[in-house]
């Protein structure tokens, strides 16, 4: 699905967040044909790999149909836990807050070259500039269009910026409010929050240190501010 | 999901819910509305129950496809990949699935934070396929598809897509199909219109190949036509092998 896709918020702070996702094609499979990819698992502990040399500030496998069926750095895990779980159909990813670290991740990984397809979420002038220091060429992009239909149903603007950090819809909008309200009431720190909000994020996509961000800000802001303008 | 017994009323798990439907009541304590769970397990998985009173009941039909559609763990045995839709374009460097001159879209109705229901995606499929789209065979919701009217099939390997079908509740749904670019303008002034007739958002997706310099194609078009975008969005690096061979023209 395209579950790092509809990240809402302003440019500065989407500046602060980049997805690395890789994924071994399996349509020949479903085709009936030879997969594509006889090592998986190794591709894809490679990826991880090169992506924790440079410190995302989340990251998480999903390993479907085991127990546990993930880990992420942010429910506290590390990717010695992680790697000895892989898989070969283990959903792997790395978010990143900082882009010289990012453009670091994406030349490591073209000089591996693995053969995974690789998508790189993230504002495009920036994505775009970092693939032409790196030497690549964009392939396919996915633009999102915005939310239409019943918009009154969404929660407020600040609200909608930290749940679309979890394109699954795991991290709920009344849990972040909550904690905000805990927060004002110095029941939990900022940062315990948005751990606290990414520990529902099944596959690693919410960036807690964004997060971090979102809700300082919140805890500023009166109740009700910031509309949501889809 | 449902609670047990062993509730001891104290609410913790109620924020959890993504679709508010855990409730509490005076004479009723905490409970979960059935009607409203997608059975995505947040509640449960997010352990935060002091008493281990929620649980997940054996799930039948239709009541199983909320978890089909809700929980990220299910591989679905159409796509044999957890969630809701297909590798879309992630993977188009190696399936060539958008080519030149195509424009794919995803229409993913219940996402933000509000759930829908199949009768929702049926309005949508249908309203879309007047235009002679191609659904995108490997989406999971497409079985459930008559593909050249967008409506749902009388039945599914046996099972009834009836009104009980139709009003189960999931996470959401994505809705994948594909057409030639020319026809992109007039296929967003459907799905503009026909969201207005849904009971939930659809957040909508626009895929496109890049032109052989990286340049986005539909790009000159978007702002002409004055169609907001957001700044940011997924870019397929290019990196996947075998290479499908694209042929410009």
């Amino acid at each position: 699905m395209t579950h790092t896709l509809h990240r809402i918020g302003d440019r500065g702070s989407l500046e602060r967040d980049y997805i690395l996702y890789a994924l071994a094609s399996n349509v020949e499979l479903l085709k009936g044909n030879k997969p594509a990819y006889e090592n998986t698992k190794e591709l894809l502990t490679k990826f991880m790999d090169i992506c924790f040399r440079h410190r995302p500030v989340n990251a998480g496998c999903i390993y479907p149909s085991s127990s546990p069926y993930s880990k992420t750095i942010a429910k506290g895990n590390t990717w010695e836990e992680m790697r000895q779980e892989m898989l070969d159909y283990t959903e792997t990813l790395a978010v990143f807050d900082d882009r010289e670290n990012l453009r670091k991740v994406i030349d490591d990984l073209r000089e591996s070259d693995l053969g995974l397809s690789i998508v790189l979420s993230g504002v495009f002038d920036e994505v775009y500039e970092a693939c032409e220091e790196t030497g690549l060429t964009p392939h396919t992009v996915n633009i999102a269009l915005g939310i239409m239909g019943k918009k009154e149903l969404l929660p407020e603007r600040r609200t909608l910026e930290i749940v679309t950090m979890c394109g699954h819809g795991l991290v709920s909008q009344y849990l972040a409010e909550d904690l905000v309200r805990k927060i004002r009431a110095n029941k939990i720190s900022v940062e315990e929050a948005a751990k606290r909000l990414g520990a529902n994020c099944i596959c690693g996509a919410f960036n807690t240190a964004r997060a971090t961000e979102i809700l300082t800000l919140m805890v500023g802001e009166a109740h009700g501010s910031g509309e949501c303008d889809g | 999901m449902k609670i047990d017994e062993k509730c001891i009323g104290c609410r913790a798990c109620i924020p959890h819910c993504p679709v508010a439907a855990i409730r509490y009541e005076e004479d009723e304590g905490v409970y979960i509305e059935q009607d409203e769970c997608v059975e995505c397990g947040v509640c449960l998985n997010s352990e935060v129950c002091p008493a281990e009173a929620i649980y997940q009941p054996e799930l039948s039909w239709p009541r199983v496809l909320r978890a089909v559609w809700s929980s990220v763990v299910f591989i679905h045995p159409e796509t044999r990949t957890q969630g809701r839709g297909t590798e879309e374009m992630k993977t188009n460097d190696v399936t060539g699935r958008f080519k030149p001159g195509e424009v794919g879209f995803g229409l993913e109705l219940g996402r933000p934070s509000t759930g829908a229901r199949f009768e929702d995606a049926e309005r949508v499929a249908m309203a879309v396929a007047r235009h002679g789209v191609e659904f995108e065979p490997m989406n999971p919701l497409t079985r459930y598809l008559d593909t050249e009217t967008g409506r749902f099939l009388d039945s599914w390997q046996g099972h009834p897509l009836d009104e009980e079908f139709r009003r189960t509740r999931v996470m959401t749904f994505i809705i994948e199909f594909k057409t030639q670019q020319e026809k992109m303008l007039d296929v967003l002034e459907t799905i503009k219109g026909v969201a207005e007739e849904i009971d939930t958002v659809m957040s909508v997706d626009l895929i496109t190949k890049c032109a052989e310099n990286g340049s986005i194609p539909v790009k000159h078009i978007l702002e002409e036509k004055g169609i907001e975008h957001y700044i940011n969005g997924k870019t397929c690096l290019g990196f996947g092998k075998p290479a499908y061979l694209f042929k410009y023209e």
